[in-house]
């Protein structure tokens, strides 16, 4: 594609509108780390927001600036006690300590229980039936339970996330590998099933942008495991949230958040997608 | 990212060099930002909450919600502010970008639960426009860097101005604006394409002036 024929897909970009697809195709592009298109994008960035420039400027309530400066410092506080805590003191963790280390480590048994489970999965299914045909399939594109990515070596990663619950008791834990383009979520804490109301887990772009929805099918224990696509472009993803959807279609997350995840490194390196399709 | 610094007081007077423009302040105190000082921290707020801010006003017309989604944006900000790139945008772009990207995504919300617009009841500030701690000189640069946007904005037709308003304040893909306007999808890309061209040249030819 030539970089003139992609002029009106970079400004719906700019604004994070551009369909997936063709989204895809324009991030492979920059990607390539084209200057005149890397460009262009800056520069229609820069125009779209004249837009905002020229509005009156409205100072937000003085107590806004306060309340965030409390949440830093309280932040921070806890931070700073996590930091210094001195293993000797960890024979003093509190109750509610410990019942949130036991079920991080429920959490964490679960997604161990949930690879086995794939594992195990893929070898009881006819070569037929296996998300790639069997060991004949084509070697660009890896799932679960593909034998290149599993079988002979243990390189399952649970991907570091900072968790922020919008929600007590809601817990997420992500299990990746660097060769599957694939990662297994598993969620403990979610509303139990309600007619007409849905968990979706949405990735989120470091511009804020929402990439995609998974539908979280919630058991009457409230925990729920799904498989989600990775992007081509990892890279730029910033973290996870999990939402409660009046529609099961909804395009867009609603703001009812239940939970919050940030990668806590900028890349989430557990992961490196194959790039060739 | 645990770092004390002093916070200056309402009263403090160096807040911003005035010898310097917004754009280069607002580098350096996102570099500052990213070694975990508040100071800059506070001083990015008070630079740009009032047009973030905005941008979420003129979105919503809920003064509760752009409230909420104000201080969501400069709580991420505080906490992650290696997700700013310097060479995609300035970092006012960046902000006013997912400042509007979290607005739009509280009004479809709004559009789901069937919440109805509260177009013009919110829309007059209660809160005073310009931050008065900032230096007078201060003040009267970005006076003047407004009165430049705006002159850039001037040049635009009506039509350019609808379908790019759609797109930023509303979120309308290309397709949707086509839709809403009843208009050939080609017209809406090129106005849109025309608009933003003239929005450019213009702000850059003003700016050489200046």
């Amino acid at each position: 594609m030539k970089c003139e024929e992609l002029t009106d897909l970079i400004h719906e970009h700019a604004l994070g509108q551009l369909e997936p697809v063709r989204a895809h195709e324009l991030q492979e592009h920059l990607a390539t780390g084209c200057a005149v298109c890397l460009r262009a994008l800056r520069e229609s960035r820069e125009a779209w927001c004249l837009l905002a420039a020229e509005l009156e400027p409205t100072a937000p309530p003085p107590e806004m600036e306060e309340k965030l400066l409390s949440w830093i410092r309280t932040e921070k506080k806890i931070l700073q006690e996590r930091s210094s805590r001195d293993p000797s003191q960890l024979s003093q963790t509190s109750t509610a300590a410990v019942r949130k280390s036991r079920v991080i480590g429920l959490v964490l048994a679960a997604s161990l229980l949930g690879v086995i489970t794939s594992v195990a999965t893929w070898r009881f299914l006819p070569a037929s039936d296996r998300p790639l045909g069997g060991l004949g399939g084509p070697a660009d594109h890896l799932t679960w339970g593909d034998p290149r990515a599993n079988q002979s070596e243990s390189r399952f990663t649970q991907v570091a996330l900072e968790q922020i619950p919008q929600r007590a008791g809601v817990h997420l834990a992500v299990i990746g590998h660097p060769r599957t383009s694939e990662w297994h979520v598993f969620c403990m804490g979610l509303p139990t099933p309600v007619r007409d109301v849905t968990c979706k887990l949405w990735m989120e772009t470091s511009a804020g942008e929402i990439l995609s929805g998974t539908v979280l099918t919630v058991d009457t224990q409230g925990t729920a495991s799904a498989v989600v696509k990775l992007p081509a472009d990892i890279s730029q993803l910033a973290g996870l949230k999990i939402t409660v959807e009046q529609n099961a279609e909804a395009e867009e997350p609603s703001d009812q958040v239940l939970l919050r995840a940030n990668f806590r490194q900028q890349k989430p390196a557990a992961v490196d997608v194959p790039t060739a399709r | 990212m645990i770092m004390e610094s002093p916070v200056p007081s309402p009263e403090s007077t160096d807040e911003d060099d005035p010898s310097t423009t917004q754009s280069e302040d607002e580098v350096r105190w996102m570099a500052e930002l990213a070694e975990g000082s508040e100071d800059a921290f506070v001083k990015l707020y008070r630079s740009l909450s009032g047009r973030v801010f905005a941008v979420c006003m003129r979105i919503l017309h809920d003064r509760q919600g752009a409230e909420d989604v104000c201080a969501e944006v400069f709580f991420e900000l505080w906490r992650h502010p290696e997700r700013y790139d310097a060479s995609r945008s300035s970092p006012h772009t960046y902000l006013f970008l997912v400042a509007r990207s979290r607005a739009i995504d509280r009004l479809r919300h709004y559009e789901r639960r069937g919440i109805g617009d509260n177009s013009g009841a919110e829309m007059l500030p209660e809160f005073p426009t310009l931050d008065p701690r900032s230096h007078p000189e201060t003040i009267a640069n970005r006076r003047e860097e407004k009165a430049i946007v705006q002159s850039a904005l001037k040049g635009l037709d009506e039509n350019q101005r609808s379908v790019l308003e759609l797109a930023f304040f509303e979120g309308l893909s290309h397709q949707q604006i086509a839709d809403r306007l009843d208009t050939p999808l080609g017209t809406v890309k090129t106005r849109v394409r025309q608009g933003l061209i003239l929005l450019r040249t213009r702000l850059a030819a003003l700016l050489s002036t200046k």
